[in-house]
């Protein structure tokens, strides 16, 4: 059965993640075609999936519940506190929005020469590095159990985005990429914490048991919003004659 | 390499933050004041989130 809990924020950070690898592909084919780019795509696609497959069950095998609990929630908050504030940057107007379509002007610029192999490389390389904060959540968010959940979010993401850039043709630059990623950097620092600390100091340390949980999601973002209010520069005034 | 690294944990700014809050918790808990970590925690994840905003400047 889907975790909801699960699926909503692997998707979303799975969809920001693929578009990021579908803008370098995209950019690759013009140069070495869509079948090599492709099949650099899917190299690096096959790897994460063993390396889930791999993780997967080391994971579930090795530690004991809380240590995997604080594994997991210290990786979540490396992930997570790191997004949100790139996000509360990005909304503050402190850190330039994300291009696809400068991404993937410098992509096309370095494979001017049409070199096959550094052309391959770049696109392997792209997607499996975007690839790999994929796989961090989903193992993260599917070693409770939920693989089904986390994966299937994952692999739904990656259809969802192939199939727009499919039919669009171009980068996809119309994909709110900071807002979904202000919303699953609150959702993942929330997870992040509320393992670490149930790892830490046992189930009671949070008042309200799982129900904690929704209150830090809500903590986060609320704090999140604030602090990009609190940071954003003051627009330069124009005088208008 | 390093791009594998900060693909994963991220910047060394990053990790400090992320240690200082474990630290904290780890403190806290063993000091035995469970009950306080749940309220303590969070505030300053939030304020590692706003340093690390304001170096992204």
């Amino acid at each position: 059965m889907f975790q909801w809990t699960i699926v909503i924020p692997t998707f979303l950070a799975a969809t920001v993640e693929w578009v990021e690898a579908f803008t370098i592909v995209l950019a690759v084919s013009l140069a070495i075609g869509w079948r090599s780019a492709l099949g650099a795509a899917a190299a690096a696609l096959l790897v994460l999936a063993v390396m889930t497959a791999a993780a997967g069950g080391a994971l579930s095998h090795g530690l004991s519940i809380s240590g995997l609990q604080l594994v997991i929630g210290v990786f979540l908050l490396l992930f997570g506190v790191r997004w949100l504030a790139k996000a509360v940057a990005r909304q503050a107007g402190l850190k330039a929005r994300h291009n696809e379509a400068e991404e993937f002007d410098e992509a096309r610029a370095r494979l001017a020469n049409g070199d096959w192999y550094a052309g391959w490389a770049i696109a392997f390389k792209g997607v499996m590095l975007e690839g790999l904060e994929v796989w961090l959540i989903v193992v993260a968010l599917g070693v409770h159990g939920f693989w089904a959940s986390s994966a299937g979010a994952a692999i739904a993401a990656l259809i969802v985005v192939a199939a727009a850039g499919a039919l669009v043709r171009a980068p996809l630059a119309r994909v709110p990429e900071n807002t979904i990623k202000f919303a699953v950097g609150a959702m993942i620092v929330a997870f992040g914490t509320f393992w670490t600390l149930e790892a830490l100091g046992g189930p009671h340390v949070w008042p309200g048991g799982d129900w904690a949980l929704p209150g830090l999601v809500i903590f986060y973002a609320g704090g999140g919003m604030l602090l990009a209010a609190l940071f954003r520069k003051p627009v330069a005034m124009v005088e208008v004659r | 390499m390093k791009a594998l690294v900060k693909t994963l944990v991220g910047d060394v700014w990053n990790v400090s933050v992320v240690a200082t809050i474990v630290l904290g918790a780890v403190a806290l808990v063993y000091s035995g004041r469970t009950e306080v970590v749940a309220f303590v925690i969070p505030p300053l994840t939030l304020a590692g989130v706003a340093w690390l905003a304001r170096r992204q400047d």
